[in-house]
């Protein structure tokens, strides 16, 4: 099962099943359907799908009017960094829609977009940070990791009011998707907890879930390990975090963006101002970020691994 | 139909109460004020129909106060009290009405026209034949938003009118010290929309063409350009920097403020109502203020 089919398949089945939705983007019914995101619209004959002309700024503006007019809407991006265009709207016509737009008045508008995050497209592959973008409004916004996000969190964003994100990595397309079920989660899904561990908690942000698998099997004491997957932070559910966190020893806090503004800052600051101060933490991030080598994976030499390991094990 | 220049005439004597409180210091923040502009707030108001939906900018006074004459809850917005017309939360360049049909206002240039749109696209779909009107000025239609959104309105068939108050002004230059021309009729036929010029400063005028076009788009729908010749009579709100006469040269003691020539729509409405109608008028207002 790979992660953009999987992907593909829900979207068009929730689609498929609510016609209430006004759908548009560019190449989403025709093309390369959005490079196999929006594959078989084109055969979702009751909807009202618009293949759009290349207008970014004005395609995020008529999305926000539909939502203020109490319309369903989705706006299928091409990736993550077109979305710049409309930055505008994201300070001004958002931060309206807060101040006016009382709950049972508004309807719903879900931005789908890929983060182009292959690490090898040029200068658009600088900007895979959604939080870069969801700081500006305190936008709710959903990364896509795992199968359950797939199947739970996605139906969940589409059945919320008001304006999110949900955003797709690129580099995970061809990738097997994270099939295990999450040990819990929270109500508004900012948190999903994958396995049973107590020991070390390694909280995931942005794409790294797949990373803190990959450091979780590669401790000895990987079974006393559990992923927390963090999807954003504007209404966090600081009481399962602290839950979760509370029969722990060790936190450690990943991010893969190429940003200064990293969740797991604030994340780090409010375990220390909160939890118990017998629980150490240790963030993992780009420190060193070279422009012209644009790889979207974190990588560790050996001596970081080293340093990994030894927080995780001792 | 006499109504109408006597709304213009009204809607100018609001304006001068405005005007008169922000010399005062009594108003916390000033609007930008829209002397020159009431014919064309009047007529929109009049050809509006129930369901329809304005969307503003952040010059967008004579709007507000014509289709909500509550000059008190336009006065308390704009210093910022809760018994405000947006409970004291907008400032004066946001202020929206939706009980009114003024369903969103940006302050931001190029900024409404996409959002206007999406209304537009939302009445489409409930298979309304309600139309949209955005307002905006020929500064704005320099940002990439204006085009984009025409051709977007003409993809998605709806009726939007985009009403262009061409005052020659915008960010403090006058047109050509910004750019060459912009051919707006040309610019609507290049992409496919109906396109009005409105030059007659005539309330009545106004309001008979705004009602061709909303046949003409109720029956077919496509997005309208109507571009509305409008002098103005002010720059900014209150006295702007650089242009220390604004506003303080227009002063209720001396009565209302009406040019002596056509390029003002007051002058029109006065000659048809006469002289004791404005005395009435003036009186009315001066009362308010006291």
């Amino acid at each position: 099962m790979y992660y953009l089919d999987e992907i593909n398949k829900e979207l068009f089945s929730i689609v498929k099943n609510n016609n209430n939705y006004i759908i548009y983007g560019q190449n989403i019914n025709t093309g390369t359907f959005i490079s196999g995101l929006t594959k078989n619209f084109d055969k979702l004959n009751n909807h009202i799908i618009f293949n759009t002309p290349n207008c970014e700024y004005s395609l995020i503006g008529v999305g926000l009017g539909i939502m203020f007019d109490g319309g369903n809407v989705i706006y299928f991006g091409k990736q993550l960094d077109f979305i710049l265009l409309g930055i505008d709207h994201f300070v001004n016509s958002i931060n309206f829609l807060k101040n006016y737009i009382r709950d049972k008045n508004k309807g719903s508008y879900t931005i789908v977009l890929y983060v182009c995050d292959q690490g090898y497209q040029g200068p658009q592959s600088s900007f895979n940070n959604i939080d870069d973008l969801s700081s500006l409004a305190q936008i709710d916004t959903f990364q896509i990791n795992t199968y359950f996000d797939v199947k739970t969190v996605i139906p969940y964003v589409f059945r919320k009011k008001g304006f999110n994100i949900i955003s797709i990595s690129q580099r995970n397309s061809k990738n097997i998707i994270f099939l295990e079920n999450p040990d819990s989660y929270s109500e508004n899904m900012s948190f999903v907890k994958y396995f049973k561990g107590k020991d070390v908690i390694i909280i995931s942000t942005n794409f790294s879930f797949q990373q803190a698998l990959e450091i979780k099997k590669s401790l000895k004491n990987s079974e006393k390990v559990s992923i927390v997957n963090c999807n954003f932070l504007t209404e966090l559910s600081l009481n399962f975090l602290l839950k979760n966190i509370k029969k722990s020893r060790r936190v450690l806090l990943i991010s893969d963006g190429k940003s200064i503004n990293y969740r797991i800052f604030k994340l780090e600051s409010f375990i220390k101002a909160n939890a118990s101060s017998a629980i150490k933490t240790k963030l993992l991030y780009r420190r060193n970020f070279t422009w012209n080598v644009q790889l979207d994976k974190l990588e560790f030499d050996k001596s970081q691994l080293n340093e990994i390991i030894s927080f995780c094990e001792n | 139909m006499n109504l109408l220049h006597f709304k213009v005439l009204l809607l100018r004597s609001y304006q001068h109460a405005i005007n008169e409180l922000i010399k005062k210091k009594k108003i916390f923040l000033p609007p930008h004020m829209a002397f020159g502009y009431e014919a064309n707030a009047v007529a929109i108001n009049n050809v509006f129909d129930n369901g329809d939906k304005l969307i503003l900018t952040h010059r967008n006074i004579a709007y507000n106060l014509i289709f909500d004459p509550n000059l008190k809850k336009y006065i308390n917005e704009l210093n910022m009290k809760s018994n405000g017309i947006n409970k004291g939360l907008s400032g004066p360049m946001n202020i929206v009405n939706p009980n009114k049909g003024i369903v969103y206002t940006s302050s931001i240039l190029g900024n409404n026209f996409s959002i206007a749109l999406g209304f537009s696209v939302n009445n489409k779909v409930l298979k309304k034949k309600n139309i949209t009107y955005v307002v905006t000025g020929d500064g704005a239609i320099e940002e990439g938003s204006f085009v984009e959104t025409i051709i977007l309105a003409k993809k998605f068939k709806s009726r939007l009118v985009f009403i262009v108050e061409n005052n020659d002004f915008a960010m403090a230059s006058k047109t050509k010290e910004r750019r060459d021309d912009i051919d707006l009729e040309l610019l609507s036929k290049a992409y496919g929309c109906g396109y009005f010029l409105l030059n007659s400063r005539n309330v009545i005028d106004y309001s008979k063409k705004l009602l061709i076009i909303k046949k003409k788009i109720k029956k077919k729908p496509s997005p309208f350009i109507v571009e509305i010749k409008t002098t103005m009579f002010n720059r900014h709100a209150g006295v702007t920097p650089g242009f220390s006469g604004d506003l303080l040269d227009i002063d209720l003691k001396k009565g209302l403020v009406i040019k002596n020539n056509e390029s003002d729509p007051a002058y029109l409405s006065s000659c048809i109502l006469g002289e004791a109608i404005i005395k009435k008028i003036v009186i009315k207002i001066k009362k308010y203020l006291n």
